[in-house]
């Protein structure tokens, strides 16, 4: 991609396209929906001051890793441990499940943290191992690694809180 | 109950769509950005206002009071002292009533603050003649 000067419609562009899988994978890292959303904000607010991608070759994937260090950074300052909010809703989910929005949070947070943000970047950033391995600062075969553990961790949690296993035909 | 297959199992978490952030605030930014420079420059406009009105305003009034100054009134000669005879005189020559008045009127304004000249012998000259 070459080097080009982003105005307040392309940073909207990227906002919406791209926010709410932002703000769930910052919210994944801070447990803290009001601080993912602080970080995200924070990022495309730069982004307009700055108002230069520069020679940015993958725009998505820089994205999730401003994101990731705007809410590690704010975590260094606050020196917070992460704890998920129990009460904040993260999901719509489908048929209007809110108890399988909350299972599903809860299963999330009882993954490690790096098996999480592969999860994430991998199922709703709909990034590849490549792109997660780039985001994170790791392997591609760590992340592809990372991920079977976490989806398999995530299944076991599921089926343990519904006493049943997921069931895509619900 | 069954355990879904790997690919079975994104579909179902991908159905979970992740729920959206706040709205950005670009407009309140904007008008943050806009608002400076907008007060800014009314300022500007209203400090060049006032500078050409204090450099402009002593000018124009000064050739204002000289286009007011009463043409007809000076350019009818009161005599001094005035006289009822050269009252009468001043009537005749002047263009109206009005501009007798006022040359009267300033001329005896001017004479006040003038040379003090005694009633008797002003009435005295004016009986003679």
């Amino acid at each position: 991609m070459h080097p080009f000067r982003t105005n307040s419609v392309e940073v909207e562009l990227l906002y919406r396209e791209h926010g709410p899988v932002l703000l769930l994978f910052a919210a994944s890292i801070a447990g803290d929906r009001g601080r993912a959303q602080d970080a995200v904000h924070q990022v495309f607010l730069r982004m307009l001051e700055n108002r230069r991608l520069g020679e940015v070759e993958d725009v998505k994937a820089y994205l999730f890793t401003c994101v990731r260090n705007a809410v590690l950074n704010d975590h260094k300052a606050s020196q917070r441990s992460v704890a998920m909010e129990e009460e904040s809703v993260w999901f719509d989910p489908p048929h209007r499940d809110y108890t399988a929005e909350r299972n599903l949070r809860r299963a999330l947070d009882s993954l490690p943290d790096d098996q999480r943000q592969v999860l994430v970047l991998h199922v709703w950033g709909e990034l590849t191992f490549l792109q997660t391995a780039e985001v994170l600062g790791i392997n591609s075969n760590t992340a592809a690694s990372r991920y079977r553990y976490a989806l398999a961790n995530l299944r076991e949690s599921l089926c343990a809180k519904e006493d049943s296993c997921a069931n895509p035909s619900r | 109950m069954p355990i879904l297959p790997d690919d079975q199992f994104e579909r179902y978490l991908k159905q979970f769509r992740p729920l959206g952030p706040e709205q950005l605030q670009l407009e309140e930014r904007r008008r943050k950005n806009w608002r400076p420079r907008y007060i800014a420059a009314w300022a500007s406009v209203a400090a060049a206002v006032i500078v050409a009105f204090l450099t402009l305003y002593p000018r124009v009034r000064q050739g204002t009071e000289r286009d007011v100054q009463p043409s007809s009134a000076t350019q009818i000669v009161v005599p001094q002292p005035l006289t009822i005879r050269s009252a009468d005189a001043l009537l005749a020559d002047a263009p109206s009533f009005k501009a007798a008045v006022d040359a009267l009127a300033l001329s005896s304004h001017a004479t006040s603050f003038g040379v003090k000249q005694s009633a008797l012998k002003v009435l005295s000259k004016d009986s003679k003649l």
